[in-house]
């Protein structure tokens, strides 16, 4: 397995904000544009991807809260005017609602590993509007059939392969996962034109 | 006894070239020495021959990827197994190369996809790392070799079953699009080998249910390869049948066991692709291999071994001891004739397993 250098650990500030009686905890750090996301519940800790993000971006992680509404008061209370937002696993229910209910406010998606999408919100993800990426982990079967539905349902949905991860990628492979978010980030639908060089001995 | 039932038979094809003046033995031998006449008539008497491997009633016939030398003068099998698709009928081809490592897998897939849909369903394929001295032809790294090749057969299946548009992030192959046209006729895809007597690669085929190739070994070390690809097969839920265990080896056919012994002892203990010591032991020391986990020399510095010699009675009962050995419910044949100026010998050996052996090992 080949080794991937680690940058500077960033610190992330631990905060909360309340909305309608409910704590919203978030981590911070990094400076840039904003980059929202949306954890399952229970798995709010800073990763070798977050970090890496926060070189680039403004990362501010959040817990999967109780809905959209409170996502998008994290959000006002945090000054975050418009953001790209990233949701994994199961928390992807609640991000794809903010994309909905919030378009304007939203660049782009990235859904990370996204599993159980219920039918009424899988009906209207043809109305989902930025540029959406979705990673899933070659070894993550689970997730393949959601996966598949996102991309073709999302208009401008696409679709990579993190090879040898599972449920997981930012976990499994931080650098693969922060090199193809930031460039579709940075890029939206026009990342799939290459730009690596391969000139050897100019 | 490990299975039961026919035992399907492959002619390996080797596209045997007769240098008009002798070559010199190292890899890679100079390509200044090739002779373009001699090669001409290594490929029409490859379709010669395999005309006559059709009509015999063999159920395959494989060609494999080398480079850099008149050996196997097939660097690119996809072409050799296009030109033979197109010319017989009936027959499977069996590409048993690619080097996957050193190749772009998506354009694998798309190949492989365009000859199982243009040869209409008659290919089987082996996905392989390659022999230590191929890691040379494209400048691959041998220490990289096995983990490309392992994300390299997973990309190609993905290549060939995604339904739509993916990209793919991987340690050494990266692509933002892949959307292969066509798509393979045989559907999810052709009948697909990882072969190979490695741990990973014995895992690689159980995890997706793909067959495994093992080759040239005894047949009680080749079991080890096969028992630990079977085990694992059962570790991922399923059994796989014996048509998913191919055995590659060499065969000497004679009329008696005198003659065949009296021409193995003529053969000379050469190396198939002898490199330069000081090349041959670096790469060496580069390139891990093993059997089911145990170690094993990454470079074979004397003659392959042969594992079927004798007379057509004695050739039915080593088939017999290896598939219940081995388990192999393919046989993939290289008929060879150590010590031979001209190819009548092999033609010879040819009619002889077609009417001796091969009736009697359909049920065995």
């Amino acid at each position: 397995m080949t080794s991937e250098t680690r940058p500077a650990v960033t610190r992330f500030q631990e905060g909360h904000v309340e909305t309608a009686g409910v704590v919203v905890r978030y981590l911070e750090a990094g400076q840039g544009l904003p980059l929202l996301h949306v954890t399952s519940a229970g798995t709010l800790a800073a990763t070798a991807a977050h970090e890496r993000l926060a070189a680039a971006f403004r990362v501010v992680v959040v817990e999967t809260p109780a809905g959209a509404g409170a996502l998008a008061a994290l959000a006002d209370q945090l000054g975050l005017e418009a953001f790209d937002l990233m949701a994994s696993g199961d928390a992807v229910s609640v991000a794809l609602e903010l994309a909905l209910t919030t378009p304007a406010r939203v660049r782009a998606i990235v859904l990370e590993g996204p599993l159980a999408i219920g039918r009424r919100l899988q009906a209207r993800l043809g109305e989902i509007a930025p540029p959406t990426l979705v990673l899933l982990g070659t070894e993550h079967d689970a997730a393949t059939a959601t996966a598949r539905a996102c991309q073709a349902a999302i208009r401008n949905g696409h679709l990579v392969l993190l090879y040898d991860a599972g449920v997981s990628p930012a976990a499994a492979r931080p650098a693969a996962f922060v090199e193809v978010v930031t460039d579709f980030l940075e890029r939206h639908e026009a990342f799939v034109i290459s730009r690596a060089r391969t000139v050897i001995l100019p | 006894m490990l299975t039961s039932g026919p035992v399907k038979v492959s002619f390996f094809e080797t596209v045997r070239y007769l240098p008009p003046r002798a070559l010199p033995l190292e890899w890679p031998v100079p390509s200044g020495a090739y002779d373009p006449e001699a090669g001409a008539r290594a490929y029409r008497g490859m379709l010669e021959r395999l005309e006559v491997v059709e009509a015999l009633g063999f159920d395959w016939v494989s060609v494999s990827e080398h480079h850099y030398s008149p050996r196997i003068l097939s660097p690119s099998p996809i072409v050799s197994a296009a030109f033979i698709a197109a010319h017989l009928k009936r027959i499977t081809v069996a590409l048993l190369g690619p080097i996957v490592p050193h190749s772009n897998p998506v354009r694998v897939a798309e190949e492989l996809a365009m000859l199982d849909t243009m040869a209409q369903g008659r290919l089987v394929v082996g996905l392989l790392r390659g022999t230590a001295n191929e890691a040379m032809t494209y400048d691959l790294n041998p220490q990289e070799a096995r983990e490309r090749t392992d994300e390299g057969m997973e990309l190609i299946l993905r290549a060939w079953t995604e339904p739509r548009p993916f990209g793919w992030q991987g340690r050494h192959f990266q692509y933002r699009t892949v959307s292969i046209w066509p798509r393979p006729l045989q559907q999810p895809h052709p009948p697909t080998y990882a072969l190979g007597t490695s741990r990973e690669s014995c895992e690689f085929a159980a995890r997706h249910r793909l067959g495994c190739g093992v080759s040239y070994g005894p047949f009680e070390v080749m079991a080890k390869a096969t028992r630990h690809y079977r085990e694992q097969c059962a570790r991922h839920g399923w059994t796989p049948g014996p048509e998913q265990i191919i055995y590659r080896a060499n065969m000497l056919l004679a009329e008696t066991d005198e003659q065949a012994q009296a021409t193995l002892a003529r053969q000379a203990n050469q190396a198939p692709f002898t490199m330069r010591p000081g090349v041959r032991d670096a790469v060496a020391s580069l390139d891990a291999r093993n059997i089911a986990g145990e170690a094993r020399a990454a470079v074979v510095t004397g003659a392959l071994p042969t594992t079927f010699v004798g007379s057509p009675d004695t050739v039915v009962e080593q088939v017999r001891r290896c598939r219940d050995v081995v388990g192999a419910g393919v046989l993939d044949l290289s008929l060879h004739t150590p010590g031979a100026s001209d190819l009548e010998p092999l033609m010879r050996s040819l009619e002889l397993f077609g009417t001796k052996v091969l009736p009697r090992i359909r049920d065995l």
